[in-house]
């Protein structure tokens, strides 16, 4: 680690963290490493409270949704990167499809998945602002990637493309769908059928998807089984899909309903924008019931106080400056925000009295505060699709201080 | 294999993973009426009792001209063009001009096997000069390990530093230890012509262990603990102390803390490398013995306990899927599998994946195009190779995968066992898990899956060089 580096972590740390939360390559400074972790955590839950600094939660208002939009704004037509590096064998030239500003929709903003999620943010924020003084630029942008035969052509490559952005992206066309289709706006309305054709293939396709799965991912990145049930369940809520949401309960109960102890400690992953085992909990809260929720998450999570844990009590140091390291950096950040929202999720579905809920919002708001510091960081890598993060982490929140009010 | 016994296979499979993985949860799975149901032992002496004896076929002449055999086939199959339609950029390929002029490892389909068959042919005509083949090997080496050649290796990762990073970058170092030692003129030559990509590739990877701040403890090619084994094979041969500085500070930084490997998320479908044992294998090699003792007592549950268990066995024919797995043993990685979750209803299978160092396109990748860093999630899914998925070359079988894993699994139980101390219980236990495996892995090699990956003869080969390998 450079002079540089070092010292920029440490203003990070100082800046948003109390100093007990140790610097994460602490644990691995010596020989003295695993006993040094346990040594720092708490005895039990009040005492681990007790330890945790004070977080003010990003919120979302008018002036935070003006400055999230401006992000897909800003992508949603720069096309995808071209491939940068040269074959090793087969070299190719590259050319953009044929007017693909009328055959495509998602060719924007780095990557397709991402493409997607942007026009969501965008639409999530119109929506809660409409007001807000760039709505008129965002319903220009959206009336032109969400036309008739942009979504046609979307659809026709999606019937060619094999396992392309299953389940990830697939996930974020759902989500947009629904969000389109619960707009009382008449250009929404307008969206909302030319997309369903799309979204109808997609349930289909995804309900499949799950129940020939043998093993689910366990990643913490775009393949991850749980995590494109949990976005898909964030669009059934607002648009009912019997279909898939009984393929989503039948498949999350095969893969999960006997897991025990979370491997907490080996997270994160270099490259995870999502947690895992957070994320299971987080699902399996939406898809059983109350007790049974209490007693699997019991077996399945650690205590939150223990060492085991410790790993996701404290947001992630995304200090390495590579340049060709910066997208990898760019997941660890929004992991941050990521966390934070099945935080909050995961303290809605326990009982108000249960301490671990606020443990868990306190969590989530110190890993918030983290994420906005460094939001900016990995450049274009991040903004193309953190914003989507920050909101999702952002409504989270909302609805967690509606229910605890 | 028919449809019946697919599904069979299937039913046994996921059965024996669930008891494998929630041993004392409340609901009791069925047992598998084709299987007992697994004995509890009381300790290591009982566990040791129930394992079957194994002998590994030593490594002869004869063993070795079989080796050469896959290697010598596949040189000079040119890796697949990509075959995938992208979403957006659309391609038009040729191969790179005068191919076998400026390229040295373009066949066996992907780079890292091409150079790992290199590899195996080397080594096995300098420990048996006298074979059969031995002209047509340097008749090989002569076309692939020219001057030009290894000035087009390097022209072309002085651009693509990231390709192939880490593994690939092992077995090239692993290569030139091998032609750096040969005491033959042809070697020589060779060594001389492929010493400046070595001395490329190793200043590459000092930077980037040194920047590494986790490992990827996926179960395949881009395990850190796994290739890092194969460039501590180089820096022992070819005495490169900085490298090996180099691999034991980044291993202790990154493994030392690790306590309690979850062995019992291993292997829940095939992959090729097993994280824990792969991890133990290489703080073998760069702690002194009381300290690896007192971290492996740490580290890895005992063999005999219901944790441990599914690492005292390989089936090489559990699935019948064609899709590679990457397992719960995976999931502690940012690489998205190599492998892709089974087509929906009528959807075309994964396509073989993109070549070279191309991206791959979103999808194939996990749909992580674009923010998924090329040093290790992108190579991931580009793997060719072991660990299945391979780009433009064919999707490893999973008995080929699960093959892989029975060889290199035997490497990393023998070196465990080299490294505790003579008169330690678990020495005998691990030499016969060792022996178990590696039984397992050369009986896959005669299967015709085995055809499609000439990376498990080299894998093999490299168990059987292992010293104290074998019975």
């Amino acid at each position: 680690m450079t002079r540089t580096t070092l010292i920029r972590r440490l203003v990070i740390f100082a800046a948003c963290l109390a100093p007990f939360i140790a610097h994460p390559r602490a644990q691995h400074a010596g020989a003295g490493g695993a006993a040094k972790v346990s040594t720092t955590a708490a005895k039990d839950l009040s005492a681990m409270l007790t330890s945790l600094p004070s977080a003010t939660a990003p919120v979302l208002d008018q002036p935070q949704a003006l400055w999230l939009a401006t992000m897909p704004l800003a992508c949603i037509d720069r096309p995808h990167a071209a491939p940068a590096a040269r074959g090793y064998l087969w070299e190719a030239t590259y050319r953009p499809p044929d007017d693909y500003q009328r055959n495509l929709a998602f060719y924007g903003c780095y990557d397709w998945h991402s493409s997607v999620n942007s026009m969501w943010t965008l639409v999530r924020l119109i929506k809660s602002y409409p007001d807000l003084p760039v709505a008129p630029l965002i319903k220009q942008k959206l009336s032109k990637h969400l036309d008739k035969s942009n979504i046609e052509g979307e659809l026709a490559y999606l019937k060619t493309a094999g396992q392309f952005e299953r389940p990830y992206g697939y996930a974020w066309i759902l989500k947009l769908t629904a969000e389109i289709s619960d707009w009382k706006d008449p250009d929404a309305q307008k969206w909302a059928a030319n997309m369903a054709p799309l979204a109808q293939w997609t349930s289909k396709e995804m309900a499949a998807y799950f129940k020939a799965l043998p093993e689910p991912n366990r990643g913490g990145a775009h393949m991850s089984t749980s995590y494109g049930m949990y976005l898909m369940l964030d669009a059934i809520e607002v648009v009912k899909d019997d279909a898939l949401r009984a393929s989503i309960v039948e498949n999350a109960m095969r893969f999960y309903q006997n897991d025990k102890d979370c491997d907490t400690k080996i997270e994160p992953a270099g490259t995870d924008y999502l947690s895992p085992c957070l994320t299971e909990a987080a699902l399996m809260s939406r898809i059983m019931d109350r007790p049974q929720f209490l007693t699997w998450v019991d077996t399945f999570l650690p205590p939150m106080y223990a060492p085991a844990f410790k790993p996701l009590t404290e947001p992630v140091d995304t200090g390495g400056s590579r340049p060709d390291r910066l997208a990898g950096k760019s997941h660890l950040i929004g992991l941050a925000f990521q966390r934070g929202q099945v935080m909050y999720r995961l303290a809605e579905a326990l009982p108000a009295s249960d301490p671990r809920a606020t443990v868990l919002r306190r969590l989530a708001a110190i890993h918030g505060v983290k994420g906005m510091i460094g939001m900016h960081d990995a450049g274009y890598y991040g903004t193309h699709w953190i914003h989507t993060y920050v909101v999702m982490y952002m409504m989270g929140q909302s609805r967690t201080e509606q229910g605890t009010r | 294999m028919s449809l019946g016994n697919t599904v069979r296979g299937w039913m046994a499979v996921s059965l024996m993973a669930v008891a494998v993985i929630v041993p004392s949860a409340q609901e009791k799975p069925k047992p598998d009426p084709q299987k007992p149901a697994a004995p509890e032992f009381k300790d290591l002496d009982a566990f040791m009792k129930s394992l079957p004896s194994a002998t590994v076929k030593p490594l002869d002449q004869q063993a070795a001209l079989l080796y050469t055999a896959l290697p010598l086939a596949c040189m000079d199959d040119l890796q697949a063009r990509p075959a995938q339609r992208p979403y957006f950029w659309q391609p038009t390929y040729r191969t790179v001009e005068n191919h076998d002029k400026v390229r040295a490892f373009y066949g066996c389909n992907d780079w890292s096997t091409a150079v790992n068959a290199t590899w195996t042919i080397v080594t096995l005509l300098k420990k048996y000069p006298a074979i059969p083949v031995e002209g047509l090997i340097r008749e090989k080496l002569t076309d692939h390990l020219g001057r030009t050649n290894l000035e087009g290796e390097l022209g072309y990762f002085k651009n693509a530093p990231n390709f192939q990073r880490p593994y690939g970058h092992a077995w090239l170092l692993k290569l030139y230890a091998e032609l750096s030692t040969w005491k033959d003129p042809d070697g020589a030559r060779y060594s001389d012509n492929v010493a400046p990509l070595a001395r490329f590739i190793a200043d590459s990877l000092i930077a980037y262990l040194v920047d590494l701040d986790r490992p990827v403890k996926m179960a395949g090619q881009t395990n850190t603990a796994f290739a890092l084994g194969f460039l501590l094979d180089y820096s022992d041969i070819a005495r490169d102390t900085t490298i090996t500085r180099a691999v034991s500070d980044t291993a202790k930084r990154l493994f030392l803390a690790d306590t309690n490997c979850a062995t019992e998320t291993e292997a829940a479908s095939p992959e090729m490398v097993s994280p824990c044992l792969a991890e133990a294998a290489i703080m073998s090699r760069v702690l002194d013995q009381p300290a690896f003792v007192a971290w492996f007592d740490r580290f890895m549950p005992p063999a005999f306990t219901p944790k441990f268990r599914p690492l005292t066995t390989v089936d090489l024919s559990a699935v019948g899927t064609g899709r590679g797995g990457r397992g719960r043993g995976g999931r502690g990685a940012g690489a998205p599998a190599a492998t892709t979750p089974p087509p929906a209803t009528e959807a075309p299978p994964p396509t073989t994946q993109a070549q070279g160092d191309r991206p791959p396109a979103a999808g194939e990748r996990g749909a992580g195009a674009g923010a998924v860093p090329p040093d290790s999630a992108g190579a991931a899914a580009a793997a060719g190779g072991p660990g299945g998925g391979g780009r433009g070359g064919p999707q490893a079988s999973p008995r080929a995968t699960w093959t892989g894993l029975a060889l290199t699994r035997a490497d990393a139980y023998t070196r465990i066992a080299k490294a505790l101390p003579a008169t330690d219980a678990r020495v005998a236990v691990y030499r016969r898990l060792a022996a178990i495996h590696a039984a397992k892995g050369i009986d896959g090699l005669t299967d015709p899956a085995a055809f499609d990956a000439p990376w498990l003869g080299t894998f093999a080969v490299s168990y059987l060089l292992t010293p104290t390998a074998g019975n």
